[in-house]
């Protein structure tokens, strides 16, 4: 049973994955055996644009990555370790984005944040006076806070566990020999969270890499990122 | 100067009081906190600790206020410079043992050849050179408790605080650790306050006990006199191997009190004289099954408390025998060893007179 299982998921998993991989090797149409080639390598890695799509694919991957699990995980410590009040409320908040379709937060984001057309950016100009277009959703700073947001999730439930069951006593014996309460969370709590961190920031980070929704509504080329270039040039 | 002085803590967590009212002081040695789980005493422990504040009371250590909740002194614990060894030992998982130890004095920013020579001596101290590249979790339960003691005792504390340090361990490791432990702080010199709800540990280790329920402190004294007069119901029950029954004081002498006892048959029972009580009033007796006499034959004249009684059964445990006997409404379980039998047992029962000494009965008059 346990064998049937794992070869209906592998099926559905690895067959497209098997068929994209022959395709990338063939110049002709699907089905249509011509020879294998390595052209479209040749041509993807041949581009001049390559080395700067892949740092900014990187750039935008780990940013995102880092800000999103991050916060999670802040956020899972205030839940699970703190008398915050009103934490029963946050709870279950920082799942919320799970629910919302991504082109939805990304537009959401756009009219918040777009350089001339934004709410932030006008509201700016009308109250402050300020003409700079502080707010830019296009931008890479933009880019990674909208992905970044939609990374806390996974940080939060990676590392919300850990803190639940961490065992007080750890904390305790610190203070006890000495330890200020600052000094007790770097030195003895956060490094415990360390390894669920670290799992949860190679997943966003490798989320971000093959991330397709808030690139795909960058304006200027410039930004673009390989992932969305590359499906994009396929439509083009 | 009392190196610990507690008085009047209150605590109450919801409805439940865990604390309640609770005073005392100590000097030096050992002192445990007896009692069945809930009573309290893992609390009162934290509270001195301050990682527990009260709703009520001070604690004072050394003369110095650390807690006192009507002048609005709370000394955090990170100043409080005490040891706290805990249940579950709490070693840091991600640091070695020397890292373990060396954690609080790399806090005093002390040199670092002292502070591996402080580390060293504390690891020799309860046997653990050579070890301090390990992690904990490569190390043995025993081992990692004695890792968790060189963590407390390295920092030279006022006071260590043991909250049933050995509970986590084996049977034969939790005996051979007590008295080590006993060993460890009478050579360090270091006052102790050890938290047990296991007698035997209590007093094995300790120099005093303190016996507590329902957040109360029932009994402070000496291990022995704990053991011989026990001063509350409570406290007898919870000692354990005596009989508690209810009995009635019938005339006071002097030295000595005649009590009825209804579940002999209303036989008279002399023992010795309780503080207070009159004539009259309903009291307890405590009886130390262990130093009963049992025999075949009448006991010769003068004899301290002589009852009758017809013996049930005889029963094997291990190396120990238990003899059933019927007195009155009452069955008493005499225990001796099997190569010294307190009696003669021929047959499959019959008549038995036992001995109960007077100094193995005490009496408790509640107010």
């Amino acid at each position: 049973m346990p064998l049937l299982a794992s070869a209906i998921a592998g099926g559905a998993i690895i067959t497209p994955i098997v068929i994209v991989l022959v395709k990338s090797l063939s110049t002709g149409k699907l089905g249509a055996y011509v020879g294998f080639t390595l052209a479209n390598y040749l041509r993807v890695f041949g581009d001049r644009d390559i080395l700067p799509l892949l740092n900014n694919s990187i750039l935008y991957a780990a940013g995102s990555a880092l800000l999103g699990t991050g916060l999670g995980a802040l956020l899972a410590w205030i839940v699970a370790r703190t008398n915050t009040p009103g934490k029963t409320l946050v709870e279950l908040m920082p799942l919320y984005p799970i629910l919302m379709p991504p082109i939805m937060k990304n537009i959401a984001w756009i009219l918040l944040l777009a350089p001339k057309s934004g709410i932030l950016n006008n509201m700016l100009q009308e109250y402050l006076g300020i003409e700079a277009q502080i707010f830019n959703a296009f931008s890479m700073a933009g880019m990674v806070w909208v992905f970044g947001l939609a990374c806390v999730p996974l940080g939060y439930l990676f590392l919300l566990p850990v803190f639940l069951s961490f065992d007080p006593s750890l904390e305790e014996s610190a203070y006890i020999a000495g330890s200020r309460p600052v000094h007790t969370t770097l030195r003895i709590t956060f490094p415990l969270a360390v390894p669920a961190f670290l799992s949860a920031l190679v997943l966003n980070f490798l989320r971000g890499l093959r991330s397709f929704e808030t690139p795909s509504f960058r304006e200027r080329r410039e930004i673009s990122t390989s992932s969305s270039a590359g499906s994009t040039t396929r439509w083009r | 100067m009392a190196i610990l002085k507690v008085q009047g803590l209150i605590k109450a967590f919801k409805d439940v009081r865990a604390l309640d009212n609770v005073s005392f002081e100590f000097d030096k040695g050992i002192l445990s906190f007896l009692g069945p789980s809930g009573c309290g005493k893992t609390t009162l422990l934290r509270s001195i600790a301050g990682l527990e504040v009260p709703d009520a009371g001070a604690i004072s250590i050394a003369d110095q206020v650390q807690t006192s909740v009507e002048d609005g002194i709370l000394v955090p614990s990170y100043a409080r410079k005490i040891g706290f060894v805990f249940q579950n030992y709490a070693l840091w998982p991600h640091m070695t043992v020397f890292s373990n130890v060396a954690f609080g004095l790399k806090l005093r920013k002390l040199k670092k050849e002292e502070i591996n020579q402080k580390v060293l001596s504390a690891l020799e101290l309860v046997g653990l050179q050579g070890r301090e590249e390990r992690y904990p979790s490569q190390l043995s339960g025993g081992q990692q408790q004695r890792v968790a003691l060189a963590r407390s005792l390295a920092l030279e504390p006022r006071l260590i605080l043991l909250d049933e340090p050995l509970s986590n361990l084996d049977a034969k490791l939790r005996e051979e650790m007590r008295v080590e432990i006993r060993k460890l702080i009478k050579k360090v010199g270091i006052s102790a306050l050890y938290v047990t709800h296991d007698q035997e540990e209590a007093f094995t280790i300790s120099d005093a006990v303190i016996v507590m329920d329902a957040g109360k402190i029932l009994q402070y004294a000496a291990p022995d006199d704990i053991y011989n007069h026990p001063a509350h119901s409570f406290v007898a029950s919870f000692i354990g191997h005596a009989m508690l029954m209810d009995a009635k004081i019938a005339t006071m002498q002097e030295a000595t009190v005649s009590v009825t006892v209804p579940e002999f048959n209303g036989a008279t029972l002399v023992l010795p004289a309780p503080k207070q009580g009159a004539a009259g009033d309903a009291c307890k007796i405590v009886i130390r099954t262990t130093e009963i006499r049992l025999s075949n034959e009448k006991f010769p004249e003068g004899t301290d408390n002589v009852l009758e009684g017809m013996m049930t059964s005889r029963e094997h445990r291990g190396g120990l025998l238990d003899h059933r006997v019927q007195v009155g409404a009452k069955e008493i379980v005499v225990t001796s060893h099997k190569l010294c039998p307190l009696i003669r047992f021929n047959g499959d029962g019959g008549k038995t007179f036992l001995s109960i000494d007077k100094s193995a009965i005490s009496i408790i008059v509640d107010p």
